[in-house]
């Protein structure tokens, strides 16, 4: 917890920056409630009534210039049987204060944080959130509190803290270094480091990657790279992927137990893609990715597919084929989509449709169609009324219709000395 | 002194020098993006070669993450924390492809009849499930997964 208490007395450091300045003329404030009512029903199973409430609320210059508070989380309730075994459920996703300084892009946030910054990945923590533009290039992040658990398993000297430095130069490259611990009830269940990449030393050139080295595993746990060249006359990307992965160390303390992790088994992947602007609103891609399990515990294969897409003036609609390819029949399907969509003033309609057939029948079925309908209607700029349809059958259900209502609120306000904007 | 406690003596000297510096540096980047943006931009149609990275292009849904983990302000910019934690959340029920309703997107994952495909998908690539199933959104993969 020492840690904890020196970044409160940095927070401390930047509250008293932001006192510093100049009071703030008026506060803006934007509160979003999205409603959905999602219904499913199968032959023969339960039905499910779910009630879904998320509110976000934003608010800038609070009091004074660049202090800022953001808040969002939902909670829903089953009116029918039970949903994932419970009756309802809600998530706090983030609650933080935070302050942004007119200079150097030196930020503060406690509370609730949700972070995103090299090895840490979408990080929810109760804590703090300090970073800031240095000289010569280099940026600073680093952040520490108590980890926001998925499962209630007491949160009694849980510990997660970490940062991230980088250098570079804008729009030619940018090197990053990162770190995270996490501790919980005391003992150490992950310590991970990693460097990020960013390069584009040619025009038309960009590369970008990372790696993640397990320091309690002693090893490298996965290796993401991206090599994209072009667009060549504005109108051809290539792409090349490279990812390899060793399990053992990358599925640190798994919830999920299909990702348990495989004593020393590894894993690469080898992909491609080609995306051509054809004109007239066209697009064509397509993609190929090889994998490769030397060890026991991963399944060789391949995915390939193509998909044409079209835009213009408010419609959309595209086609696509996807094949995978695993090691046995049983992990062997070939998908067909497709979709249009077309904007009627304040009405968005949509259209989509999948059929898929299956290297061995599961269930006694080899074939899964399904399709979906969906319309919205903009009332006003702060009103969206939605709804959509989707039937299905396939191998798990011989019939599924699912519904989902949905109601988008947005309110804004500007809050100066004396009054309401 | 523990290796631990000297990184973070190290840590709180950057970040402090860098919340003084606050004071007297070069000007901050725009807090919130000067122009309204519609539906899925291409940056580089406004700015130069250097935004590539972040253009919302077909093979966005595969590469903005490389992007974000670089540098989170830049996407919130124009999108709400709240963008981030409807997909990657920690107990997310709603499947990403349901939320967006009509914005159809053939990268969104899990459209159709996802339950059958997984198991295939799974097996391939079991890393592509790890970022947002492996130590969080995990209420339905239990049902089976026990």
């Amino acid at each position: 917890m020492k840690i904890v208490t020196a970044f409160s007395a940095l927070a401390l450091l930047g509250a008293a920056l932001a006192v510093g300045a100049p009071p703030a003329t008026a506060t803006e404030i934007s509160l979003e409630s999205r409603t959905y009512v999602l219904a499913r029903g199968t032959d023969g199973e339960n039905t499910h009534v779910l009630p879904y409430e998320y509110l976000t609320l934003n608010a800038e210059d609070l009091m004074q210039p660049g202090v800022y508070l953001r808040v969002g989380g939902w909670g829903r309730a089953d009116l029918a049987d039970e949903t994932l075994g419970r009756k309802s459920n809600s998530e706090l996703q983030y609650a933080f204060l935070g302050w942004r300084a007119p200079q150097r892009n030196a930020e503060a946030r406690v509370g609730r944080v949700s972070l995103t910054a090299g090895v840490a990945r979408h990080e929810v923590f109760d804590g703090l959130m300090l970073g800031s533009d240095l000289p010569a290039g280099f940026d600073v992040t680093f952040f520490g509190g108590v980890p926001v658990e998925v499962e209630e398993g007491g949160r009694s000297k849980d510990l997660l803290y970490g940062g991230r430095i980088s250098q570079g130069r804008a729009g030619l490259y940018r090197l990053g270094a990162s770190y995270l611990k996490e501790q919980n009830d005391g003992e150490d269940v992950r310590e991970e480091a990693g460097s990020d990449l960013f390069l584009a030393p040619l025009r038309l050139v960009e590369l970008t990657g990372t790696s993640l080295y397990s320091v309690a595993d002693s090893k490298w746990a996965r290796h993401d790279y991206r090599l994209v060249l072009g667009p060549f006359a504005k109108r051809v990307r290539l792409t090349a992927t490279w990812a390899s992965t060793d399990y053992t160390a990358y599925f640190k303390e798994p919830l999920n137990r299909a990702l348990l992790p495989i004593e020393d088994a590894k894993h690469d992947r080898y992909g491609g893609e080609v995306e051509i602007v054809l004109g007239l609103g066209f697009t064509i891609a397509g993609e190929y990715a090889a994998f490769r399990a030397p060890d026991e515990g991963g399944s060789d294969g391949s995915t390939y597919g193509a998909r044409l897409s079209w835009a213009r003036s408010g419609a959309t609609a595209g086609a696509g084929y996807r094949q995978v390819h695993g090691e046995a029949e049983e992990d062997r399907y070939q998908e067909i989509s497709a979709h249009a969509t077309k904007a009627f003033g304040p009405v968005h309609l949509s259209l989509g449709a999948e059929y898929v057939t299956y290297g061995v029948a599961i269930n006694g079925e080899t074939i899964a169609t399904t399709g979906k309908l969906g319309l919205s209607y903009a009332l006003s700029k702060s009103l969206e009324l939605s709804a959509s349809g989707e039937y299905g059958e396939t191998p798990e259900f011989d019939r599924e219709i699912k519904g989902l209502l949905a109601v988008l609120w947005r309110y804004d306000a500007s809050i100066k000395k004396g009054g309401t904007k | 002194m523990t290796r631990s406690t000297m990184v973070f003596a190290a840590a709180l000297l950057l970040t402090a020098a860098g919340l003084l510096g606050a004071c007297a540096g070069p000007k901050s980047a725009a807090f919130v993006h000067p122009e309204k943006v519609q539906g899925a931009p291409i940056c580089t149609s406004c700015h130069d070669a250097d935004s590539a990275a972040s253009d919302h292009d077909a093979r966005w849904m595969k590469s903005h993450g490389a992007v974000a983990l670089r540098d989170q302000r830049t996407c919130e910019m124009c999108h709400q924390v709240s963008s981030c934690a409807d997909c990657h959340g920690n107990k997310e029920e709603i499947k990403p492809s349901d939320k967006r309703l009509g914005r159809f997107d053939s990268g969104t994952p899990h459209r159709g009849d996802y339950l059958t495909q997984h198991r295939a998908d799974g097996k391939l690539d079991p890393a592509s499930c790890f970022p947002c199933h492996g130590r969080k959104n995990v209420g339905r993969c239990g049902i089976c997964h026990k």
